[in-house]
């Protein structure tokens, strides 16, 4: 039996005094839920250095399969929907597309083959993970896996061996004219 | 003969089998019925066929028959819930019946969590509904394993000395069947989602082979090779047309020479004819001439001789 069939009841009205009996149900306070709930990203904003690009993938990567929606207006993720995996999974395979992140990583100016290999390698990783992996449904055992390649792909074009990437290392966009200078080098 | 004589086997008749059949069961051969499930019970042998388990790509064991396209799981994920969930919850020094009260109040608390989650969706920051859906689920797996489970239970019978794992096929997937109760889920199982992950990781492993710097190489060289040969090609070609226009070129710049070259000798051929038969027509002529003068011509000698004195006058 599909527990969303029976479960997925909404005729209850949303109101402050069933939130309340759900807190105190689950024992939690309302407090942490609203932290929980929205996730700032300060750190990343208006942030332009390559080191931190891959970070924030990552980020969005998690935010995603947790649920969370961007908002730009507050420049935060915001709580919007379930989870459509589980939490060990996520942090998994987060950790596996953070592992990119490493400065050596955006200095070395990463050979395309050699990207390949390592691009490979972590799919198959989060392939076989997903697979173990009790908590994505069918339905959704697609969407995690193009989203981890599309994330892994994003990674890429940071890492590999693009003009100018120490500069993009080291310097900031903030300046047009720094932007112009930086896109000549 | 006596010697030879096979003797009966000998049965054990607790355990109702002898040493060859275990020798069967141990091996890796195996035997597949597939059956159609009619609602109430009542099933429909589709098919039935040998296997052999192998370990696939992900080292899990499979039952694979080629000729019958069928590759199928023998562990199933089912079995993991048990072996998990048994350990999770201490199961092991529980009766039956505290074993069936403890899932219920587990049971019952996850629905709530569940419900909470559905009606307030802020409360998925703290708890993830995929995990507590899921517990949920092994909950209700377990406490329906714990009621039905018998012992002897297993998801394969034992007929000739042979396993035999029985299927349903349900939408073309083969869901395994517990035997003794009953008790197979159509919950997705292991076998579905890998097939999934086999198509992603195919397609994915396609995908890069097809952007590899060697292929891109080779690619280049053979669309190279390809210029090159369409070059020579035509210039080839070119080199033909330009000898044959040199040809016509040097046939028309020698036409008007030629035609000159026809005409002279034509001239030529006439005028030698011409002079040719003149000069025969004035051979003949001093044929003639000489012919009449010689007729004219007198007789010198008979005149001489008439004039001639005879001897002797």
């Amino acid at each position: 039996m599909n527990p969303k069939n029976t479960l997925d009841n909404n005729s209850v009205e949303n109101t402050d005094s069933d939130l309340q009996e759900a807190l105190d149900y689950l024992n939690v306070d309302k407090e942490d839920v609203e932290k929980k709930s929205k996730v700032s990203i300060k750190g990343f904003n208006g942030m332009s250095e390559k080191i931190l690009e891959v970070n924030k993938i990552t980020l969005e990567y998690k935010m995603t399969l947790e649920g969370k929606e961007f908002d730009s207006d507050e420049n935060q993720y915001i709580q919007v929907s379930k989870a459509i995996a589980g939490s060990h999974f996520i942090r998994l395979s987060s950790g596996i597309i953070n592992s990119f992140s490493e400065t050596a990583n955006l200095v070395s100016k990463k050979d395309i083959d050699k990207f390949n290999i390592q691009f490979i390698d972590a799919f198959l990783k989060l392939n076989n993970a997903a697979l173990r992996d009790r908590t994505i449904g069918e339905k959704d055992m697609r969407l995690v896996l193009k989203l981890a390649k599309d994330k892994l792909c994003n990674v890429g074009d940071i890492i590999t061996n693009n003009e100018g990437n120490m500069a993009a290392v080291i310097g900031k966009y903030e300046d047009d004219e720094e932007k112009k200078k930086l896109g000549e080098a | 003969m006596g010697l030879f004589k096979k003797k009966n086997k000998k049965v054990d008749p607790k355990k109702g089998y002898d040493k060859d059949t275990l020798q069967g069961i141990s091996s890796k051969k195996i035997h597949i019925k597939v059956f159609r499930d009619f609602g109430n019970n009542a099933r429909f042998l589709m098919g039935q066929y040998f296997a052999t388990e192998k370990r696939d790509a992900y080292n899990t064991l499979v039952s694979i028959n080629e000729a019958a396209g069928h590759n199928e799981d023998v562990d199933f994920g089912m079995d993991d819930v048990y072996r998990e969930m048994q350990i999770v919850l201490e199961f092991k020094n529980l009766s039956k019946v505290e074993k069936l009260d403890l899932l219920d109040r587990k049971i019952a608390r996850q629905e709530k969590i569940i419900l909470y989650l559905n009606r307030h969706i802020e409360l998925n920051a703290l708890f993830n509904y995929a995990d507590e859906s899921v517990k949920l689920r092994d909950y209700r797996i377990l406490k329906n394993y714990v009621n039905l489970h018998e012992e002897q239970g297993s998801y394969f019978t034992i007929e000739n000395g042979m396993r035999v794992y029985s299927f349903v096929s349900v939408d073309s997937v083969l869901v395994p069947i517990w035997h003794n109760v009953d008790s197979y889920t159509q919950i997705p199982d292991h076998t579905r989602k890998k097939k999934i992950n086999l198509q992603e990781e195919k397609t994915f492993l396609n995908e890069m082979k097809a952007f590899s710097r060697d292929k891109v190489i080779a690619l280049s060289l053979t669309v190279a090779l390809a210029l090159v040969v369409l070059l020579f090609m035509t210039t080839v070609f070119a080199g033909y047309k330009v000898w044959n226009k040199n040809n016509d070129i040097e046939e028309k710049m020698h036409a008007s020479a030629f035609s000159c070259a026809q005409y002279t000798a034509g001239i030529h051929t006439q005028y030698g004819s011409m002079v040719t038969d003149w000069l025969n027509e004035k051979k003949a002529d001093r044929a003639e001439i000489e012919a009449e003068e010689v007729k004219k011509k007198p007789d010198v000698m008979a005149d001489a001789v008439k004039s001639l004195n005879p001897i002797g006058e």
